[in-house]
């Protein structure tokens, strides 16, 4: 007789009105494997891993522990379960420290602070990420780097079975690899862990056995060495994508934005940054998270004042002045986190397409024309009186392309525009910025893929601790040479 | 149904709390509610003492709900009520001869000034500095009290009143007209003239979704061009105006002159009306006349039937309690259903 497997969901559905987010789900996770939970945004995963996690209740279906059925009412129930699971999001609290933020979900945690339990609760994240201060407030974290406190949290919490949501998303390739080795290991100790992602490379490089969804069904489960590529991103799409390749090259007109030593402050500052963009070029920048790229792209893109240097618009300046006062720069700027970032979630969406001429007097556009630019982004769905809040990321992603892309901009600033979106609406929006570019626009492209990058910029620049430390193009540099510079490996003046 | 439940539950509660309240203090509980709701709007003069309490509290919760549009939170509305009445009394003691037409505008430019400068202190610290306007706001409550009492007791004594603290009396010119020969004012209609200006321009205009932006996601109002600092001053700045107004209004209306106590706490009751409106400038109309009547009435009351005057605070409170818990209720019965 072999054992029950850790978990077992039967049959397991959960609807939210119409929409039938998991039909009839069957998976089993043995203990000390690694199961690859795959599948586009909106497929269901993250919803059928909160049923396991007792965030969401099931509307039919069961799930046994250990062979023993189990109604887990609460993520209490089951951690008392041994289920852990690290969210993209929201779990932390940003005005408290990193150590705080551990101390919280120290499962052994005395009724008085000591010394030794502080050191016990940071250990875990020592591990992951040596640099992470206990000290720093969250808050001032960059985003990767509150993924891998979060981690910790659940680490610490002694879980049999790990759940990762999207974990490598905000990771750099240096850092997914860390964190792919730090999943084996846990299975090399007996424990379980779902990654959920969308990203092959992931289930690639560490999973046993995937399992993929589509449109809340589970569609395919099995090895991991029984399946191509091809045949799991059939299964996952449903139809082939065709990846875009690289566009037509553009034509490069005279140099349009322009960056002149500047220097940007804040927690991770950019320094003495030199570059040009030219008119149909598109700059990408590669860097680890947490390198100077969101000061960088801030000062760009006008919301914080440079501590130095100029940004220059067709020889202009469009650097913010004063830290107070009113600016709206015109320099487009999709930032990562839409709703953090880009929109007023308590606003309606033609409320946040209008936000640009908010502080002027001209005219707000009617819901037609609002509707009409909606539909023209594909934001699903595009009703102009709906609340921001009730879209999905993806969704309010196209939403600020709509808005920011919308009246032909002259510059355009993306920083992680596509992070966290499935293959469709990454598709979208990458084809935007090429579309912009092959208008004129000068696009500075924050990236986060490698391969993305390598696929579509016209030129690639490398940003470490702050600097531009290499300017290189497509065809004659490789993920490999990008990712040694990226590390800090070697400097341009070296 | 459902729009009638909060209030229905309000007074339900008002009621077994306010029953159980009077029979503690030995009074018959339904005679002297109904006593209360005599006092405060049963006769003409009863209702015209009840404007006469509601105008403050409308002033002030005005003042309130413009800066917590912003989303922030000013209880400053009494403080800068004395300030305006201080800086209003001074135009009056500079030209007490000046005819009507001039004298009674300069004289609400002069309370309006004060109060929006009591109120740019809060809002400058905060604007500039990150100071939490709440702490700022009422601790210069304090300030401007002080500052009344130092002038009256102080330079602006008027000698003829035998140590009395008070200034002269304000002379016609910087009286504020009365309404049908009663004790309500001109004061009311601008405070309600006020009220339907500011929902008008929130409703209509560019300036509401502006400050919602502002309040939901700052950095997003950044990208737009928006200040968070210039919101800030700018809604502090009419809100303090708009309650050093109430100032200048009551000490010309009712007092006659300046003197100590000119508020008796409608800076909070008119901050508790802002947040009982959910912060809607119309709703707050008919909440302060309701307020206003229960004041009154308590004064009243305390006449007739001997009731401890302390007790209409409770009373107040009461109220409050059980008005802020119906909704709860209700919010809580909507997200439900």
């Amino acid at each position: 007789m072999t054992a029950p497997p850790l978990i077992r969901l039967k049959g397991v559905t959960k609807r939210f009105r119409d929409l039938v987010a998991n039909d009839a789900i069957d998976l089993d996770i043995a203990a000390g494997e690694v199961v690859a939970l795959l599948g586009e945004n909106g497929a269901g995963k993250s919803t059928l891993m909160k049923l396991a996690y007792g965030y969401l209740l099931p509307d039919a279906g069961s799930i046994e522990v250990d062979g023993r059925p189990q109604t887990i009412h609460s993520p209490r129930d089951a951690m008392a379960l041994g289920i852990g699971m690290v969210f993209q999001q929201f779990s932390l609290l940003p005005a408290l420290s990193v150590l705080e933020n551990l101390l919280l979900a120290w499962p052994r945690a005395g009724r008085w602070r000591s010394g030794a339990e502080d050191e016990a609760a940071m250990e875990g994240l020592r591990d992951l990420a040596p640099e992470i201060a206990p000290g720093t407030r969250v808050r001032n974290l960059a985003v990767g780097e509150r993924q891998l406190v979060e981690l910790a949290k659940v680490l610490n919490l002694d879980a049999r079975l790990v759940i990762l949501d999207e974990p490598t998303s905000v990771l750099t390739p240096q850092e997914a690899a860390r964190l792919h080795r730090l999943v084996r290991g846990l299975a090399d100790q007996g424990r379980s862990v779902v990654i959920i992602t969308h990203k092959l490379a992931d289930v690639r490089a560490c999973a046993d056995r995937v399992a993929v969804m589509r449109r809340g069904k589970l569609v395919d489960a099995a090895a991991i060495g029984d399946r191509t590529n091809d045949q799991l991103v059939e299964a996952m799409v449903g139809k082939s994508v065709a990846r875009r390749g690289r566009p037509a090259h553009r034509r490069l007109g005279p140099p349009r934005l322009m960056l002149r030593d500047l220097c940007c402050g804040g927690i991770q500052p950019a320094r003495n940054v030199d570059l040009e963009v030219r008119r149909g070029e598109i700059l990408g920048i590669a860097g680890v998270a947490g390198n100077g790229q969101w000061a960088l792209a801030e000062t760009v893109a006008g919301l914080v004042p440079p501590e130095s240097g100029e940004v220059l618009l067709d020889g202009e300046s469009v650097a913010r002045r004063s830290e107070r006062k009113a600016f709206s720069s015109p320099v487009a700027y999709i930032p990562e986190e839409p709703i953090r970032n880009a929109v007023v979630g308590s606003l309606d969406l033609a409320g946040n397409l209008a936000l640009r001429s908010l502080a002027t007097s001209a005219p707000l556009p009617d819901p037609a024309a609002a509707a009409a630019r909606l539909e023209a982004f594909d934001v699903r769905p595009p009703e102009p009186g709906r609340r921001a809040a009730t879209l999905s990321g993806g969704n309010l992603q196209k939403l600020v392309a709509a808005r920011e892309l919308g009246e032909h901009p002259a510059a355009i600033v993306a920083c992680y525009p596509t992070m966290g979106l499935d293959v469709h609406a990454t598709e979208a929006i990458l084809g935007r910025l090429v579309d912009h570019a092959s208008a004129g626009a000068a696009v500075l492209w924050i990236g986060e893929e490698i391969d993305d990058l390598l696929a579509i910029a016209d030129r690639i620049a490398v940003i470490h601790d702050g600097r531009i430390v290499a300017d290189l193009l497509p065809g004659a540099t490789n993920a490999a040479e990008i990712g040694r510079y990226m590390a800090g490996g070697q400097s341009r003046a070296a | 149904m459902q729009r009638l439940l909060a209030p229905g539950l309000a007074l339900l509660f008002f009621v077994v709390l306010a029953s159980g309240f009077l029979v503690i203090i030995g009074q018959p509980p339904v005679a002297t509610m109904l006593d209360l709701a005599v006092y405060a709007f049963g006769d003409a003069y009863s209702i015209s003492e009840s404007l006469v309490k509601a105008t403050p509290i409308l002033f002030c919760a005005l003042a309130v709900i413009l800066p917590a549009r912003l989303g922030l939170i000013s209880v400053g509305a009494d403080g800068q009520l004395y300030l305006g009445a201080l800086v209003g009394t001074g135009v009056v003691l500079a030209m007490p001869g000046a005819p009507i037409l001039v004298l009674l505008p300069a004289m609400l430019v002069g309370g309006a000034i004060g109060g929006a400068g009591l109120a740019l202190v809060a809002g400058g610290l905060r604007a500039r500095f990150g100071v939490n306007e709440t702490i700022t706001t009422l601790l210069l409550n304090y300030v401007a009290v002080l500052l009344v009492n130092f002038v009256v007791y102080g330079p602006w004594k008027d000698p003829a009143n035998l140590g009395w603290p008070a200034t002269i009396p304000f002379p016609d010119g910087a009286t504020v007209p009365g309404l049908f020969g009663t004790r309500a004012h001109a004061g009311l209609i601008l405070a309600v003239l006020i009220a339907v200006v500011l929902h008008i321009v929130f409703a209509r205009g560019r300036v509401g979704l502006r400050l919602r932006v502002l309040r939901d996601n700052e950095r997003v109002g950044r990208m737009a061009g928006l200040s968070f600092a210039h919101m800030v001053l700018l809604t502090m700045g009419i809100g303090g105006a708009i309650a050093g107004i109430a100032g200048i209004i009551e000490t010309s209306a009712i007092q006659g002159r300046l003197q100590p106590g000119i508020s008796l706490g409608y800076g909070l009751t008119g901050f508790l009306v802002a947040w009982l409106s959910g912060h809607s400038f119309l709703r707050a109309i008919p909440l302060a006349i309701l307020i206003g009547g229960l004041i009154a009435a308590g004064d009243t009351l305390q006449l007739f039937a001997k009731v401890p005057a302390s007790s209409v605070t409770v009373l107040l409170g009461l109220l409050f309690a059980s008005m802020l818990a119906a909704a709860g209720i209700a919010r809580k019965r909507a997200g439900a259903g």
